[in-house]
């Protein structure tokens, strides 16, 4: 639509924000995001992604950094002069006008002419499968409509950014992976740029261009959901962007890299050198870890580029599309994965003795300065 | 809910005749108002509408009529005026003193009107307020703004703030979203409001009681020194169109926030 | 318009600017119609009167004393206490049966009735105590009907004295205990009746145990609004009483209107809201220890 080719580029420098004496909501917050993109704020509640949100929007006012708007500083600019379209986590339609009206609003604001308003309206609708309900009113319409109002309100001013603050949170299930598929194909369809704030790390990997994990007021880490989720420069990232399993180590001498597992003394081959001695976080995700039965296989040699252990078959959680297998072994558990596309004949039992094995390059270490708890994911 | 019917009827009856102890005086009222004999006895011998035409003729009571409703409107105005930005700030912002400062303001309902009738009557007088218009309608305003000031809170408290962002980040400048968000979402709580102000200054007595002058009485005033001297069946009449002006009002505001909300306590 | 509850902002010294431009006129008139006719009574109470009317700046506290020595005064306040007390017993008692009806009951005709109960407050004092006058008269619905069914020869002395203040009064403060009971069953939540009943109570236990506790906060505002609102009523003890009925509101008048003794009429005023604020006090001190 337009010609611009830096239409909608949003970038915060430095931004803070306190609240009186207490730990700063956001701190020192530096992003861009690209024109087109899809951008997810992603982290547990307080970290500080929907202050940032409100931030860009002008809601709120920055304690220290700047807002820029296509290379112009905003920091100063009001909300309304922002030419952002905001959907908000209640929804926030106007109860006392009409589903039309609430989309018209934003237009009239404009000063956009009644003619050309009915038309902008309904093309609205249609772009959100709701033809036909201008005339409906708020309080008749289920969370899914409304939040599709909501949506086609934010969009039909044709803003330069969208900001989205936890918009299918207030949904059921299957509603919300309904909606999170259109708006991701409206977003892609327009072309907007797009800051999405989210709890939920499936939908931050199913939605975005690319993630911003949060965490205390700040990034931890930003990337494609890929990296985000296979490379973790952080254990909070990793731990937090799907299940994974941790353990902490320390680093024993010699060639090759090893360290020795804090509980239960078994040892693992880590993917790089590091310093003898230092205390690590030994991470694997759980569908990397492969199980297998010890007598069975034919080899007797074990391949050196893959960590073993034995161990005992707890528990067997069948979850619909995966089976979920929890295994003991020397003191710790491991949670393993497995899609039940595969054989089914090849389900382990309870109490089965197994050999769990992942590969080295699988093996994610982090040197510990953070305190984090060992143990498998939930 | 209850076993059988006889226990039924019995806390039937039991809960309608406290509720007729209740109403009794209005009813009572009521009924005598239709009494066509020239004093009050019970039975009367005449019906008709005869003390209607009575009051209606009464150049007292219209004067004093006429009074109240001047003094009632000027009333009203004036809270919602001081009362809808202070209702406003209490409801939106958070500060130190916060509390303290809206049970000051609500204070008037814990005070008995009497104290405040007599200190009101010497400052009052000592400004030469007394028997003037300007006088009455402060005295009113000091008892009618608390219940304006806790009905709009309660309005404003129950906008979602939500709704004035999503108008500002829409284009809507500051007062372009009180004038096209807030207000019109505000509209049950202004109406209620401004119906009680009305009610409450239009039936105040006590302090009216202190302020009235030779020339200038409201009707309430009018009615307690009409009683109490003689009881004659032209004050059940005039009492009749008072209680109706109750009612009119009782329903405009269970129709806007409730009675029960309006009234009550936080 | 950025609606930050939080103390961020356009900057402390302006937000606090602009706070106090919006309940300025709120604090105005509090401050010219409250505080300073309550001050100004407070100063009054301790001038002097010379010859009953002449009222003489000064210092002096005659009139308190006076007041707490004269024995004629001292029953007056005794009184005064005594009659809101026994209103406001006679007032829970006859409403909280419409309360816990109202609480229990499923009727999309309830919310009528809630209104009823609650309405007479919003009709003038004068009309209801004028309605009881009707009632309680010599000549009135309760001597004519007594005396047609042939029960009494002579009328039944209920106006002019305490007995028909009393009554009418209770009446008159029924629907103040109204609201504050029917709001504080309003927080009840039905559920815990269901549990106990279901853990095996009758219904009666299910009343003494469960819903007469939990609704005591709701019978102790009521309570304490009616005692105030009982110690401190004009209207109704003045008509009723025919001049005859002797409280401190109606002393108070007297002693400000009538003698035009203002000292002592600030005085006795100053009284009362000592006696107001202490009530206030036991009330807040009671519910704290409740809770």
């Amino acid at each position: 639509m337009s010609s611009d080719p830096r239409r909608g580029v949003v970038e915060l420098e430095r931004l803070s924000k306190r609240y009186g004496d207490d730990a700063p909501a956001v701190s020192d917050l530096t992003l861009r995001v690209e024109q087109g993109e899809l951008l997810a704020l992603l982290g547990p509640s307080g970290c500080g992604k929907t202050t940032t949100l409100r931030l860009i929007a002008g809601l709120v006012q920055p304690s220290g950094g700047r807002i820029k708007l296509d290379g112009a500083d905003i920091t100063d600019w009001p909300s309304h002069r922002r030419d952002m379209g905001v959907v908000f986590q209640s929804y926030a339609l106007f109860p006392h006008l009409d589903v039309g009206q609430n989309i018209a609003f934003g237009l009239e604001m404009r000063g956009v002419s009644r003619r050309s308003l009915a038309g902008m309206v309904s093309a609205a609708l249609a772009m959100v499968r709701l033809e036909g309900y201008e005339k409906r009113r708020i309080r008749e319409l289920s969370g899914g409509q409304q939040q599709r109002v909501a949506l086609a309100r934010a969009l039909v001013i044709r803003p330069k950014v969208l900001l989205l603050d936890e918009p299918l949170s207030n949904l059921d299930a299957s509603l919300r992976e309904e909606l999170r598929h259109e708006i991701r194909d409206i977003q892609q369809q327009l072309g907007m740029t797009t800051v999405f704030v989210t709890h939920d790390q499936v939908e931050a990997l199913s939605m975005a261009d690319r993630i911003a994990v949060m965490k205390q007021g700040r990034v931890v880490q930003i990337g494609g959901p890929t990296e985000v989720y296979e490379h973790p420069k952080h254990p909070f990232v990793a731990g937090f962007v799907g299940r994974i399993n941790s353990f902490r180590a320390t680093v024993c001498s010699g060639q090759p890299a090893t360290a020795k597992l804090d509980i239960g003394g078994g040892e693992v081959q880590l993917p790089r050198q590091l310093a003898a001695g230092q205390p690590v976080l030994i991470m694997i995700r759980p569908h990397r870890i492969g199980l297998r039965r010890p007598r069975s296989e034919p080899h007797t040699i074990l391949d050196p580029m893959r960590n073993h252990m034995k161990g005992r078959i707890r528990k067997a959680v069948y979850v619909g599309d995966m089976l979920q297998y929890r295994v003991e072994t020397g003191g710790i558990e491991f949670l393993c994965e497995r899609s039940t596309r595969a054989q089914s004949d090849d389900a382990f039992a309870i109490g089965e003795e197994v050999l769990v094995e992942w590969t080295l390059s699988d093996t994610l270490v982090f040197e510990q300065n953070e305190s984090l708890e060992g143990g498998p994911a939930t | 809910m209850l076993r059988s019917m006889a226990s039924r009827v019995l806390v039937g009856s039991v809960i309608a005749a406290l509720y007729l102890f209740l109403l009794a005086p209005i009813l009572v009222t009521a009924i005598m108002s239709f009494s066509n004999d020239a004093v009050l006895s019970y039975p009367p011998s005449r019906w008709g509408g005869r003390w209607y035409l009575e009051v209606l003729g009464n150049s007292d009571f219209r004067k004093a009529f006429r009074v109240s409703i001047v003094i009632a409107l000027a009333v009203m105005t004036l809270c919602l005026l001081a009362g809808l930005p202070a209702a406003y700030a209490i409801a939106r912002y958070r500060f130190r003193g916060r509390n303290t400062l809206f049970a000051l303001f609500t204070a008037p309902l814990l005070l008995p009107s009497i104290v405040l009738g007599v200190g009101i009557l010497l400052v009052f007088v000592r400004m030469h307020l007394t028997g003037t218009y300007v006088g009455l309608i402060l005295g009113h305003l000091v008892v009618a703004f608390p219940f304006v000031l806790r009905i709009l809170t309660t309005s404003f408290a129950g906008l979602p703030p939500d709704l004035e962002d999503a108008a500002s980040t829409l284009g809507a400048p500051p007062w372009k979203v009180v004038h096209r968000v807030t207000l019109p979402l505000m509209v049950p709580g202004l109406i209620a409001s401004m119906a009680l102000a009305f009610l409450v200054s239009f039936d105040e007595v006590v302090i009216s009681l202190f302020l009235v002058g030779p020339t200038l009485r409201t009707l309430p005033v009018e009615v307690f020194s009409y009683v109490n001297y003689r009881v004659d069946p032209q004050i059940a009449a005039l009492s009749v169109i008072l209680i109706v002006v109750s009612v009119l009002i009782v329903i405009v505001i269970e129709r806007c926030v409730g009675m029960l909300r309006a009234l009550g306590r936080q | 318009m950025t609606t930050s509850t939080a103390t961020s902002g356009i900057g402390s010294q302006g937000r606090t600017l602009h706070l106090v431009m919006l309940m300025l006129p709120g604090m105005l008139i509090v401050a010219f119609c409250l505080i300073l006719p309550v001050a100004w009574l407070f100063r009054m109470s301790f001038n002097l009167t010379v010859d009953g009317s002449v009222i003489r700046e000064g210092f002096t506290l005659d009139h308190y004393v006076g007041f707490l020595t004269d024995t004629f005064r001292l029953r007056i306040a005794w009184a005064s206490v005594l009659l809101s007390t026994v209103v406001t017993f006679f007032t829970l008692i006859l409403t909280y049966p419409i309360a816990l009806f109202l609480y229990r009951w499923n009727s999309p005709w309830r919310n009528i009735l809630v209104v009823l109960a609650i309405s007479p407050l919003l009709v003038s004092s004068v009309v209801r105590t004028f309605g009881w006058m009707l009632i309680l008269g010599d000549n009135g619905w309760v001597n004519s009907g007594l005396h047609s069914l042939g029960l009494v020869t002579a009328p039944i002395r209920l106006t002019n004295n305490f007995t028909g203040v009393a009554i009418a009064l209770t009446e008159v403060l029924m629907p103040v205990m109204a609201l504050a009971l029917i709001a504080g069953f309003g927080r009840l939540d039905h559920i815990y009746e269901e549990a106990a009943a279901s853990l095996g109570a009758t219904p009666l236990k299910v009343f003494l145990r469960i819903t007469l506790p939990l609704s005591l906060p709701g019978i102790a505002l009521g309570c304490m609004l009616c005692f105030l609102q009982a110690i401190s009523s004009f209207i109704t003890p003045q008509l009723l009483g025919g001049g005859r009925v002797f409280l401190i509101a109606t002393e108070i008048y007297d002693t400000a209107m009538i003698t035009l003794n203002w000292p002592l009429s600030a005085a006795i005023s100053m009284v009362l809201l000592a006696a107001l604020i202490a009530a206030l006090f036991v009330y807040a001190r009671t519910t704290r220890f409740v809770e």
